[in-house]
């Protein structure tokens, strides 16, 4: 075995909380109309969720006053803008709302709703932005904030959760009210001034105590945010993705959905079964939803619901959705007459569909017709009527993006058109190599701090690390790299450094990025030597 | 676009040269490291398929990481992509940086079937260099697809196979690629000869030219903290 050297250890600091959130959850207080002045229409919910739209496809009203918005998967679209990407939403909200509005944008939608509240009550007003879990880092602002937070705050926040968790069947009214009045028993009792100060209980003590709402609310008051709990199995979709799967079932999370979208259907004089047949029409109906009166120029699409109608050999008919997803806001009017980019994401759904439910041996049913509606979109601005139904421009809406030079257009156009995503990693300061890295390609790199000095841990580091680490035996081809440290303060661990070695697999002849563990000895494959 | 090396005069008077006129005369993309450089005769030919063989886990693919950085360092926004299909491996990306690897211009890709899911990609110019990582669906008809692609839109492809390619023979099962392949290359490990020699404890790599250039090896030695 290879001799360890005399080499300094990595830097046992905690790292800094990076600057951009993870997700992107924001949380609008808007005010409550009170004078017959106001413009009903603007500030009725309809006119107010119409709003939201035109900043993301997914909307949902918390309470009467309160809007939450998922940018996540419109990200992409406002990154690239010429601004940072905060100061654009800043900016949108600011021509949309005007100046009397609180938001705030963290990595969970209930800890916006939290700091939202929080900063109304201080009558703050503008567009707040908190990076990461709470009480991460003693010294970050998130951390200062959450501290102060008020049981008040708290309460007001869980009062507007109830119907959302009794809707959703996540929890009974009269349940719910026995457990927070338990609770809140429980705090006087304890003496716990603020939420922040007992940040440290688990969210699993509280839910054996008080039930399983209120310790889910206590997980993402202070715990790690689920968005980042990827679920055990196979990897879900990129739809199920974008339908906020890492949010778990627990979040009951309700979109807004409009009364009315563009739809188009067709029935077929003979029936179809080839793709190849079913194309042209498909094409001439994406051409007839682009004529829809409600579905403008400027917008764009992030998911068609293809409905098919299907007839087997028994004559049965049958319905089947296939989703045609965009991973970016894309321009249908753009495409008019050709729908390259539609067609190839109709063509990838409808290949995995009849694959996915059909057995090849069998004739599949044929297509008698189908309905095109347009499910998500992100709105133009210019659907906020008056009551006279006057358009209003806004100002500084333009809908005509300027080029960013990290991601130019012609990528996104080209992402939108395969079959699976391509992948984009972007650094963070880390030494641990699987967080030293976040992948996405929504967030502005510009924003992600990365220093040169934790960039030199990656030259002894191999190209590719394996997804399941695996037990390797030592042999005597094995040279130390490095030393770190693990992080002690999240896993609790027996030891708290662990060694790095280069093994050369005897049979295979492979070289591993193995550890050893110092305590039991055993090897574990880490990585591959590319 | 990359830098090039300008192709050496040749007299083409002889038939027997004209081949090897045609195949200098391609515009070739340097690595930047000039040994390496020297011996592909001014690096791996731009618009063209290049077929290298190089086992996977044997560090052999840390020759390619000169290439990489220094097309995401050109003040162009060289566009690459890197297709891998091996499922239970995640990429390590701060090691490609750590190698000077700019990662805002480099995507990856994980796929089996490059073809079938990424066709697009192959259809447009703008990705300049395409590494594709030992895929395992990968037919004689995409190899002629994916090499007629590359002279079209002046795209650098390089097809990695997971094992040492074989010279053409008679005796020797034809191998799908061969004919659609531009250069043909192999790159083995030489692990470190004793603990004094220059080359412990990394060893070297050596290459050989299979096809597109005369039949010859280079051994490099392999300083991984230096990247090569």
């Amino acid at each position: 075995m290879g001799k360890i050297p005399e080499k300094s250890m990595t830097s046992l600091a905690k790292p800094a909380a990076s600057s951009v959130p993870q997700g992107a959850w924001v949380a609008l207080i808007l005010p409550l109309p009170s004078s017959p002045s106001q413009d009903p229409a603007s500030i009725s919910d309809y006119g107010r969720a119409l709003q939201a739209m035109s900043l993301t496809s997914k909307v949902m009203q918390w309470s009467a006053d309160t809007w939450l918005l998922d940018l996540t998967p419109c990200l992409s679209y406002w990154c690239q803008e010429s601004l940072p990407v905060v100061d654009t939403i800043r900016k949108r909200l600011k021509s949309l709302f005007g100046a009397d509005w609180t938001a705030a944008w963290t990595d969970h939608p209930w800890r916006s709703v939290l700091l939202a509240t929080y900063m109304k009550e201080r009558s703050l007003s503008g567009l707040t932005v908190l990076p990461g879990p709470w009480g991460v880092s003693p010294l970050s602002t998130a951390s200062k904030l959450a501290g102060d937070l008020s049981w008040e705050t708290w309460w007001q926040c869980w009062e507007a959760l109830g119907p959302h968790l009794e809707a959703t069947r996540l929890g009974r009214s009269l349940l719910l009210r026995r457990q927070a009045s338990l609770m809140k028993r429980a705090t006087t009792r304890l003496g716990w001034r603020t939420p922040g100060q007992q940040s440290h209980l688990s969210a699993s003590s509280l839910e054996r105590r008080f039930g399983r709402p209120l310790g889910e609310a206590w997980r993402w008051t202070y715990g790690s945010p689920d968005i980042q709990q990827k679920p055990q199995g196979s990897e879900p979709s990129e739809t199920k993705k974008h339908t906020n799967f890492w949010l778990g079932s627990s979040f009951p999370w309700r979109p807004y959905e409009l009364a009315v979208l563009p739809s188009i259907s067709r029935h077929l004089e003979h029936p179809l079964r080839e793709w190849n047949h079913l194309s042209p029409w498909l094409l001439a109906d994406l051409d007839r939803l682009c004529e829809c009166p409600d579905f403008l120029p400027e917008e764009r699409a992030l998911l068609i619901e293809w409905h098919l109608v299907l007839e087997d050999v028994g004559e049965n008919i049958k319905d089947k959705q296939i989703e045609i997803f965009f991973r970016y806001p894309h321009s249908l009017h753009q495409e008019k007459g050709v729908h390259k980019t539609t067609l190839l994401q109709a063509l990838y759904a409808f290949e995995q569909h009849f694959k996915r439910d059909y057995d090849p041996t069998i004739l599949p049913p044929v297509i008698t017709g189908w309905s095109l509606t347009l499910k998500e979109r992100i709105l133009h601005p210019k659907q906020v009527t008056t009551l006279f139904g006057d358009q209003e421009v806004l100002a500084g809406s333009s809908p005509h993006l300027t080029r960013k030079t990290s991601q130019p257009l012609a990528l996104t156009q080209l992402e939108n058109r395969l079959a699976i995503p391509l992948r984009h990693f972007t650094l963070k300061d880390d030494w641990v190599a699987v967080d030293s890295f976040i992948e996405t390609p929504q967030t502005d790199p510009s924003e992600l701090q990365h220093q040169n000095s934790l960039l030199a841990l990656g030259r002894l580091r191999p190209l590719f690390t394996y997804i399941q680490p695996f037990p390797c035996r030592e042999d005597n081809n094995c040279y130390f790299l490095e030393r770190t440290m693990t992080k002690w303060w999240s896993q609790p661990s027996r030891t708290s450094q662990k060694d790095f070695y280069r093994v050369v697999d005897s049979k295979s002849q492979r070289h591993l990025w193995a550890t050893r563990d110092l305590q039991t000895g055993q090897w574990l494959a880490k990585g591959l030597f590319g | 676009m990359p830098s090039l090396t300008p192709p050496a005069s040749t007299s083409l008077t002889n038939p027997f040269t004209i081949k090897a006129a045609y195949s200098r005369s391609v515009s070739r993309l340097p690595s930047g490291i000039p040994v390496l450089d020297d011996f592909l005769q001014g690096g791996l030919p731009m618009g063209a398929l290049t077929e290298w063989g190089m086992p996977l886990g044997h560090g052999t693919r840390e020759i390619l990481m000169p290439w990489l950085a220094r097309l995401t360092q050109q003040q162009e926004s060289n566009w690459l992509l890197w297709i891998h299909s091996q499922n239970n491996l995640e990429i390590n990306p701060s090691a490609w940086a750590a190698r000077g690897i700019d990662l805002e211009h480099l995507r990856f890709a994980r796929t089996s079937a490059p073809l079938r899911d990424l066709k697009p990609i192959f259809l447009e110019p703008l990705f300049k260099f395409i590494v594709i990582d030992s895929p395992q669906d990968f037919s004689d008809e995409d190899c002629a697809f994916i090499a007629r692609q590359a002279r079209r839109l002046q795209q650098t492809t390089l097809l990695l196979r997971n094992n040492l390619l074989r010279p053409l023979s008679s005796t020797t099962p034809k191998q799908s690629s061969h004919i659609w392949a531009r250069l043909r290359l192999n790159t083995w490990r030489q692990p470190h000869l004793a603990p004094t020699s220059a080359m412990a404890p990394y060893g070297g790599l050596w290459v050989e030219t299979i096809r597109g250039l005369p039949h010859r090896r280079l051994l490099l030695p392999l300083n991984i903290e230096a990247s090569l």
